[in-house]
């Protein structure tokens, strides 16, 4: 009989063991849903929004910030009192066009090189994963569809858009001619780890691929509810890609889609109008889509041995241009980024809006202005740029634009989306592609004063003052590929850039 | 009934098919099988075959009892005048022993089941009887109730009573022999002769039968005799490992077992010992050993992360899984260790096994134990050898030569002592005659930090227990008391224990036992950052501690701010305290329905509790660091901290429960019962449950109530942002385990023994792979007794056992996944929406890191166990160990886990036991062991995958090296022009290192030194008695291993005014010619201040170095020999004799003194330095010397 209750014993032993041994963590969990991968689309696909608002030595907190650094944006406050800063010495390495960007005047590195690639590659390494999951996804109703595409579209925009930073950062500018043998950045489609050298695609297939992604986003996009500024919809994506084609001469379809997104969505801020605390905000009626963080303005000064912005692009406005109110302001006899500052000092020192990724709809007018003006459509071109300007110009001085046609059309927009899409990371790449424009190159020199200070107790002196400068022709227009995948991946080539010589002006201080 | 229960079993049956489990069905299919074979089954014994030619019949018996597996007993008287002639072929003895008796006055008694055969004088042919009454005791002199009193030849019995006392009627005219037998005693026998005519007989004392516990071996899941072992197995008794001064049995090992080496890095109480039983087989995973008492597997309080337990300088002092048991509870200790004898284990297993058995209750009247240990430690000195430190007269001595040679201090130095003087008189704040004062003073200081942190310490140990029990149950209770306190005057620790076993026989065939456990402990210790000791060597002497009644203050900077700072201030003012208490229950099933099959169960539940409080008080210097301001002045407006203090607590518990279910099969088989096989099968059930919680509060008053200080935001703001930012965290993790195992043996004739052990895990670790994949845990192994074939040659040996073991483990990395596993956070305030992070990413193609191990042995008995000698080799080859990877960025991640490493681990040991003299006076005891090891690791790491520190401190992995090798600079000598050391450091050829791998470029530019971690290590123990006195004494050997001396350079700060320096730059090079007599660099700022030229390359080279007295730290001339040898234990004892003690009640008294950590012989370059002390990062307590009174009383 005592076999009964051994038996007994061993059926709640076993009868028990489906729940004994079912997974059990205290907060991880497998992919179950689409909802797990739409958390994911913001856990590691979109950039962090950092709260920290100094560039630090160390920071891990920061994207690209040196892409303001590097055109004709910025200057180094010359003249005037002293203020200890070490942002120079973080960022001289880009300031100066340095061969190895990381490094201070010291020789002694500051900067984590390495630190955009790895970001921008982990975010399209978590976009490749969602794609590839997203499929294995339960869809029951109409909605989760919806759902489904919308993730879809979201992610193959943000891998199409990080492609393209990296192969403007780490490639040449798209050229007709040499795109094909250009060296761009590795593509990697595949969620899985691979655990091999990897070599550099060209310049054409890395544009192919964003081409393609951003392609496949406006289809997902297309008729799926937008859940808020934070993420792509439809007309970001058209926006993107528009600014794609432009980039890769493709006028037709750059008109195309930027064409689309004003369809979609026309609504311009009128700067006449404006009432609120800060141009660049999230009530922005034109803003379309923001990710990542806004790091320039709190780091921008009006303090000697600090950066402010360049008098060349405030110059580049009229008096009757509203944005040198809104955008760039004449402050103490510097200029500075007021575009995501608020107009009342201290009500608010936190930056919602991205200040190196960020689409709104004045940049489709810009860019239908552009291929629109390459391509000889005069009129279309003048009305875009017209539609933008009106919003922009004291009303009561504004005169409509006519009658400006070739080369001078193509410069008047460039020069407009110089002062209407300034300090948001568009400058660099600008420049850039304007070099190896096919029917209206333009090469530009710029030229970067470097003043670093020294302490003699606890006063500080300016040594002699260094003029650098960056010719049209110059290999420093691209970046290195950082060390550690050079060593890394055997083979793969480097982007060569040259060792930079100075000579020292004389700044009256 | 009969029909009734075939249905019901039918019934039964078909429901376990619904179950569908094979292991199951597997099981019952068995017992069912195994049923029907016991029908057929009848008692036989061995078939012997002999030849008698008119031999003495006690010759002959002799020869009968070698042949045979019996033990005859029986008087010479009885057979000295018979002969005896006859041939005997495959016959039974019972046949032999009838056809030898058959003419004879004699008869025999045959106890199968004790294998014991007695014979006797028949009796004569008389009915008259008479009755006799007597007392059987046991060694304490405690009645044995329960005892077999058996008169041989007639089958009169009697059980003695609780008293001990029986009553037999014998014959009266016969001399006759009385045999008392007893489960767990030798058996005795008296003979009673025929002209004796009294009626009480002498009291009769049983012994317990030590061979019992000699000659098994018990690993958790199976016990068996140690003729039959295949494996590796060391098995000890804890009462011979005793260490007076430790309080936990983990502390005691040391030198107690051969391949298992303890590490120590610190000599404060309480440390865990970190243990390495036959190397270290893998690279990231845990390398600690698996605890097991009384068969479960036991749980760390708190869970630490492997990394950490893997780092050679860290220090545990929370505890491990056994730190709560009372050594004095603890019968016997069974180390295993190779695969095969671990295999039951399975994955958890791969780093050996200790098994620890506690007492259980002996049968008879109560008897009480009460056990007392205390302790002196002797607190560390200046007059010290090890301790070679400048006095304070010296030490203002070297300040005047800096002084007087330009020496530059680096900008923010605190001012103190002679150079604080000295800037106040520079700054014209006091007269020259004020400064000499001042000096003077300093000269004279000689501060005792030592004294002043450290003390003569007191500490006791008692145990009080209970053991007794009749034939059905049997109990053993125990309470203990330990308080332990350090030489450091802040380290104490208390622990209260107590442990209840009691066994109950339900029947013949059944029996149950009961444990119950508990334990409540509290440490108290400082806070790790004070690190008093590492004070004491560092600091000056010529600072004060005291002034004027109060403490010494100087100013410590703190950034850019200075705070008021003294250590013994600091120590007073803030404290770390554990608390911890732990429960466990446990229950026994056993039944043996058949006389070959045993089924049983165990369930075990057992709870833990771990408060650690670490607070700040706010006189303390780390608080005025927070508050920014020194105590009672207004807090500055960027204060972390405005009032009150900080405390931090931390609240673990673990709760684990398993349920085990295991059957038994043995049985003899063949025709002569030639054949055994013995079946092991179970299932086993376990869940171990941790939480913890931790938050840290500022504002915290101690001394008002216990209560928070609370501030409106907006005061201070630093305040407001660390309240913020500081939130409670909680862990949360729940490991179930469901395992079946199985082993089977066979056995022939007890000479040829084979074994195949296996076993499987299923868990609910959240995404490990071993959850997808097979686990590959098994082992054959087999061993051969030549000692039967050896006796008809010789018969000198008892067991002469080779064995060969061959195991296969695997074991999985927590946190990799073939799939995506994301960790789901709360809500991003920035988004507005919840969200999730990757994890871990898929990493599907991770194989097991898998083990094969080798082991062979030779055991060899001699000269009924006066001789002993046991050898092993092993060899284990890991394969597939993981690696961290490094990748390319494109993969959006820097590195991966790979099955990359490749680790060897081999090693030999040998160990000799030797009892020299054995008679009723004197026993002397003489073993001694050594093992040797050797390791390697045949893979090479991704070029940058370790820093220039790990390879200083020995934690990179390089090929062809063993684990643990370190690597410093090669120092070539002095600069015969400044003083300055130098070094072959490619100053003259750095091109030679452009473009080259961090890896590469560290083997190349440094030196391999040898490992942290001893090669050859081994003991002696000897044990002396003669009479009532005891003496024993435990040494221990290390060798092959290195160490670095203490830094004699503490950074460019060395001189800094408040640190102390070491006598040896008293030796240093002072003129141009000195370098031919010394190797120690000249104290100038060029030496100290100049950066090495690697940091110059814009990136070319790595960073070699950066200081040039880094280099001379870490150079191969501050690298030498930690050989030693140790004096672990000595004591002597004295038990006092029965007549003295029975006056006073008592059964037993002894009395002991010993000491442990006596003294080390070891390298005199080390200055003193003690060798144990392998840790590179601070300095610690050495071990301490130690001196115990004992006290062991029964009544």
């Amino acid at each position: 009989m005592k076999y009964k209750y051994l038996l007994g014993l061993i059926c709640i032993l076993f009868s028990s063991c489906n729940d004994f041994l079912t997974e059990y963590s205290q907060d991880q969990a497998y992919v179950t849903s689409y909802n797990d991968l739409d958390e994911l689309l913001i856990g590691n696909a979109y950039m962090k929004h950092y709260i920290t608002q100094d560039y630090q030595s160390s920071n891990t907190q920061s994207y690209y910030p040196y892409i303001h650094f590097m055109d004709d944006e910025l200057i180094q406050n010359g003249t005037g009192e002293y203020s200890f800063t070490r942002i120079p010495e973080f960022l001289f390495g880009y300031y100066t066009w340095q061969r190895e960007v990381s490094k201070d005047p010291n020789g002694d590195s500051q900067w984590p090189e390495s630190q955009d690639w790895n970001n921008l590659y982990s975010y399209i390494g978590a976009s490749n994963m969602i794609l590839s999951l997203i499929d294995k996804q339960s869809v029951a109703t109409t909605n989760d569809s919806i759902n489904v595409k919308r993730i879809k579209g979201e992610a193959y925009f943000l891998r199409g858009s990080y492609y393209f930073t990296l192969v403007n950062l780490y490639g040449l500018p798209y050229s007709t001619k040499t795109a094909d043998t250009d060296p761009g950045v590795p593509i990697k489609l595949t969620e899985s780890i691979e655990d091999k050298y990897f070599s550099r695609n060209t310049v054409k297939d890395v544009y192919d691929q964003i081409i393609q992604d951003l392609l496949n986003s406006v289809n997902y996009l297309k008729d799926v509810p937008h859940k808020s500024w934070h993420r792509a919809d439809y007309p970001s994506a058209c926006l993107m890609l528009s600014r794609v084609y432009l980039y890769k001469q493709d006028y037709a379809n750059a008109l195309k889609y930027a064409q689309l997104v004003i369809d979609k969505k026309p609504t311009l801020v009128n700067l006449n109008t404006f009432a609120g605390k800060q141009f660049l905000s999230a009530d922005n009626s034109e803003l379309l889509f923001s990710t990542g963080t806004s790091q320039l303005p709190a780091n921008l000064g009006t303090y000697t041995g600090g950066f402010s912005v360049s008098p060349d692009l405030y110059h580049k406005y009229n008096s009757n241009d509203l944005r040198t109110t809104y955008f760039v302001k004449d402050t103490l006899g510097r200029i500075l980024d007021v575009k995501q500052t608020p107009l009342e000092q201290g009500l608010y020192d936190y930056y919602d809006i991205s200040d190196h990724f960020v689409l709104r709809v004045s940049e489709a007018y810009l860019n239908l202005a552009e291929a629109a003006a390459i391509t000889g459509k005069d009129e279309l071109a003048l009305n875009a740029l017209n539609i933008l300007l009106q919003n922009r110009i004291r009303t009561d001085k504004f005169t409509p634009l006519k009658e400006i046609t070739g080369a001078e059309l193509v410069q008047y927009v460039r020069d407009e989306r110089c002062r209407e899409l300034c300090l948001e990371g568009h400058r660099w790449f600008d420049l850039r592609r304007y070099k190896v424009n096919d029917l209206y190159p333009y090469k530009v020199t710029i030229e970067h004063d470097y003043t670093s200070w020294s302490s003699q107790g606890w006063s500080y002196f300016a040594n002699p003052t260094r003029r650098y400068t960056l010719t049209s022709d110059d290999p420093a227009w691209v970046l290195s590929i950082p060390k550690s995948e050079i060593i890394y991946n055997e083979g793969m080539i480097d982007n060569q850039r040259n060792a930079r010589s100075y000579k020292i002006v004389d700044l009256a201080y | 009934m009969e029909k009734k229960w075939n249905t019901f079993s039918i019934r039964k049956v078909k429901k376990v098919n619904y179950l569908k489990k094979t292991f199951f069905l597997m099981l019952f299919l068995l017992t069912f099988q195994l049923k029907i074979s016991s029908e057929n089954h009848q008692e036989s014994s061995k078939l012997i075959s002999l030849n008698f030619e008119n031999e003495k019949l006690s010759t002959a018996l002799k020869k009968l009892e070698k042949a045979s597996e019996y033990r005859l007993i029986f008087n010479y008287e009885d057979v000295e005048s018979y002969r005896v002639k006859g041939s005997f072929i495959r016959k039974n003895i019972s046949d032999i022993l009838d056809a030898l008796f058959v003419d004879k006055p004699l008869v025999y008694s045959l106890q199968a089941q004790k294998k014991v055969i007695i014979i006797t004088e028949k009796l004569r042919n008389t009915n008259k009887l008479k009755t006799v009454s007597g007392q059987v005791l046991d060694v304490n002199k405690s009645p044995l109730p329960g005892v077999n009193v058996l008169v041989v030849g007639i089958s009169h019995k009697s059980l003695t009573d609780e008293n001990g006392r029986y009553v037999i009627q014998i014959p009266e005219n016969s001399n006759v022999t009385l045999f008392y037998s007893f489960v767990g005693m030798k058996s005795e026998k008296v003979r009673v002769k025929a002209s004796f005519s009294g009626s009480q007989l002498n009291t009769v004392i049983l012994q317990e039968d030590s061979k019992v516990i000699d000659e098994v071996v018990v690993t958790g899941y199976q016990t068996f005799s140690k003729k039959k072992l295949t494996s590796s197995v060391t098995s000890l008794k804890a009462e011979d490992i005793i260490i007076p001064s430790a309080t936990s049995i983990d502390q005691m090992l040391e030198g107690q077992v051969p391949d298992l080496v303890s590490i120590t890095n610190s000599g404060e109480i309480g440390v865990v010992p970190k243990i390495r039983i036959r190397g270290t087989s893998t690279l990231i995973g845990n390398r600690e050993p698996l605890w097991v008492l009384d068969g479960v597997p036991l749980q760390d309080p708190i869970s630490i992360d492997p990394e950490q337990l893997n780092d050679p300088d860290y220090i545990n002092n929370i505890g491990n899984a056994i730190a709560g048991i009372n050594p004095q509870d603890i019968e016997r200790i069974d180390i295993l260790k190779d695969a095969s004898s671990t295999a039951l284990y399975g994955a958890k297993a791969a780093n050996g096994v200790i098994v620890i058995t506690t007492k259980k209750g002996s049968i008879g009247k109560p008897v009480f134990t009460y056990n007392e240990y205390t302790t002196l430690r002797i607190r560390p000195r200046y007059s010290d050898s090890s301790i070679n430190l400048m006095n304070s007269h010296e030490r203002v001595d070297f300040s005047r030569y800096l002084a007087q040679n330009h020496y530059v201090f680096p900008s923010s130095i605190n001012y103190v002592g002679y150079e604080g003087a000295l800037n106040q008189y520079y700054s014209k704040q006091i007269s020259y005659s004020e400064f000499s004062t001042q000096v003077n003073k300093f000269e004279t200081a000689n501060t005792d930090w030592f004294d002043l942190l450290t003390e003569d310490s007191f500490s006791a140990q008692h145990t009080l227990s209970v053991s007794g029990g009749s034939d059905k149950v049997r109990y053993y209770a125990s309470l203990g008391l330990t308080s332990d306190k350090d030489v450091v005057k802040w380290n104490k620790n208390n622990r209260y224990s107590m442990a209840i076993n009691v066994d109950v026989k339900l029947s013949d065939k059944s029996n149950i036992s009961f444990k119950v456990n508990g334990n409540s402990s509290e440490r108290n210790y400082y806070q790790s950052s004070i690190d008093p000791i590492n004070y004491a060597y560092n600091t000056s002497r010529a600072i004060p501690a005291y002034e004027d009644n109060d403490y010494y203050y100087y100013q410590k900077h703190s950034g850019s701010y200075t705070y008021n700072y003294n250590v013994l201030n600091e120590l007073n003012n803030s404290s770390y305290n554990q608390k911890g208490s732990a429960f466990s229950f446990q229950a026994n099933l056993n039944y043996n329905p058949l006389n070959f099959l045993r089924l049983s169960s165990i369930i075990s539940y057992s709870l833990s509790n771990t408060n650690i409080d670490s607070e700040w008080g706010e006189k303390s210097y780390y608080i005025a660091t927070k508050r920014k301001s020194n105590y009672g002045v207004e807090p500055g407006s960027d204060s972390e901290c405005p009032a009150g203090g900080e405390l931090t607590q931390t609240n673990s518990q673990n709760r684990n429960y398993m349920g085990r279910f295991q059957a038994d099969f043995n049985k003899d088989l063949g025709e002569n019962l030639q054949h055994n096989i013995s079946i092991t099968m179970g299932l086993e059930g376990s869940s171990s449950h941790y939480n913890t919680t931790s938050n840290t509060d500022r504002g915290y008053f101690p001394d008002r109530g216990l209560q928070f200080a609370t501030y409106p935001t907006g005061i201070y703001t630093n305040y407001d942002k660390w309240l913020v930012a500081q939130k409670p965290s909680i862990t949360d993790n729940i490991s179930n385990l469901i395992s079946g195992y199985f082993s089977i043996s066979y056995s022939y004739m007890n000479r040829l023994n084979l074994n195949w052990n296996a076993r499987y895990d299923g868990s609910n670790k959240f995404g490990n792979l071993s959850n997808d994949k097979m686990l590959p845990v098994w082992s054959a192994s087999t061993s051969y007794n030549f000692a039967d074939h050896l006796k008809k040659h010789t018969d000198i040996f008892d067991v002469f056992l080779c064995k060969f073991s061959y195991g296969y483990q695997g074991n999985m990395l927590d946190g990799q996944s073939p799939v995506t596993i994301i960790k789901k956070k709360p809500i991003d305030t920035y988004y507005n929406e919840m969200y999730s992070v990757i994890s871990t990413y898929p990493n599907p193609d991770l194989k097991w890191e898998r083990t094969q191990s080798i082991n062979t042995g030779l055991d060899i008995s001699m000269f009924k166990g006066r001789i002993g000698l046991s050898t092993e080799f092993y060899y284990k080859y890991t394969k597939d160990a993981f690696m961290s990877k490094q990748i390319s960025g494109v993969n959006g991640l820097s590195s991966y886990t790979v099955n990359g490493g490749k680790i060897i681990n081999k090693g030999y040991d040998v160990t000799l036991s030797v009892v020299p003299v054995q008679n009723k006076n004197w026993r002397w005891n003489l073993s001694t062991s050594i093992s040797k090891y050797f390791n390697k690791i045949e893979t090479t790491p991704s070029g940058d995958q370790y820093s220039l520190d790990n390879f200083l401190s020995g934690t990179a992995v390089v090929k062809g090296q063993p684990v643990s090798t370190f690597y410093s600079y090669k120092f070539l000598g002095l600069s015969p022009t400044n003083g300055e050391a130098v070094f072959d450091d490619y100053t003259d050829y750095p091109e030679r290192l452009f473009s080259k791998t961090k890896y590469e470029v560290f083997t190349s530019v440094l030196t391999p030194s040898g490992r942290r971690e001893p090669k050859i290590t081994g003991s002696l123990n000897t044990n002396l008695r003669y009479k009532n006195i005891r003496l024993s004494g435990n040494f221990y050997y290390s060798l092959g291993a290195k160490i670095r001396l203490f830094r004699l350079f503490n950074g460019t700060s060395t001189f800094l005014p408040e640190y102390n320096i070491s006598k040896d730059l008293l030796k240093r090079w002072q003129y141009p010619g000195d370098e031919k007599y010394t190797n120690i660099p000249a104290a100038s700022n060029e030496f100290m201040s100049s950066m090495h030229w690697s940091g110059f390359t814009n990136g070319k080279v790595p960073e070699i170095a950066y200081y040039k007295y880094d280099m001379y730290n870490y150079s191969d001339i501050r690298v030498v020999s930690a050989d030693y040898l140790k004096c672990n234990n000595l004591s002597l004892s004295y038990l006092f004799p029965e007549k003295l003690i029975r006056k006073i009640n008592l059964s037993r008294c002894e009395l002991s003194v010993s000491g442990s950590n006596l003294f080390t012989l070891c390298s005199s370059k080390l200055k003193g330095q003690t060798p144990q002390q392998t840790g590179f990062a601070s300095i610690q307590l050495s071990n301490r010397p130690s001196y115990s009174l004992g006290v062991n009383i029964q009544f």
